[in-house]
């Protein structure tokens, strides 16, 4: 919280009152425990699929293939040591004649926080026509994969408990 | 003369190079980093520019 705000709360009586420097967003999407209605509803990181295929620059793309549908998705992510985010192989580039899973890969690619409304990935997801979107911390590293289907079927149960 | 073919958000027209979503040229509803952040409510407008 901001200094003021501990400040007050210093001044209402409470103890042990500590500002948090990174802010509230980076204690959210540490998965540190929150309250309140607005941070009730599903999160990304609540649904993403945190055992999708992943592999390493260098690999060849033929046993990446191998492994990632073996596991069932037809998304591999390009991470390093630290599971930060290199790239997607999505379901073409898997195909591809790359030799390597860095050569398959697009790098760089859009990613998103863990604390952010699955129902609001749903939307966007659709809207931009993708299949899954990657879900990392504030420091890049992977927490999961959020698939389209997960991310719908989320916002239809929002939907059916509000109407 | 050619037509134009440059991206611009759909939200607050900037120009972009690609969606900052599903990073592609063509796409139909391109939005920019800063409004995706918006959208996804990992950031906010600042309400005031002097701060609260």
């Amino acid at each position: 919280m901001s200094p003021r705000a501990a400040w007050r709360l210093e001044s209402m009586g409470f103890g042990e009152v500590y500002e948090y420097a990174a802010g509230l967003q980076d204690w959210i999407t540490a998965g540190l425990p929150t309250e309140g209605t607005a941070l009730a509803e599903t999160r990304a990181g609540d649904v993403a699929r945190a055992d999708v295929s992943t592999c390493r620059l260098h690999e060849p793309l033929v046993e990446v293939r191998e492994r990632t549908r073996k596991a069932g998705f037809d998304t591999c992510v390009v991470v390093n040591d630290e599971r930060v985010v290199f790239g997607l192989i999505r379901s073409r580039d898997l195909d591809g004649e790359a030799a390597t899973a860095g050569e398959a890969m697009r790098p760089g690619p859009s990613t998103f926080r863990p604390n952010v409304s699955a129902a609001a990935l749903a939307r966007l997801m659709a809207d931009h026509d993708l299949p899954n979107v990657p879900i990392t911390t504030n420091d890049g590293r992977l927490v999961g994969l959020l698939l389209r289907e997960d991310a719908d079927r989320v916002a239809r149960e929002r939907h059916d408990r509000e109407h | 003369m050619t037509a134009s073919t440059e991206t611009r958000c759909a939200t607050c027209d900037r120009e972009l190079e690609v969606c900052a979503c599903c990073e592609r040229g063509d796409c139909p509803d391109p939005i920019c980093q800063r409004d995706l952040l918006y959208l996804t409510g990992e950031s906010i407008p600042a309400p005031h520019t002097h701060g609260g």
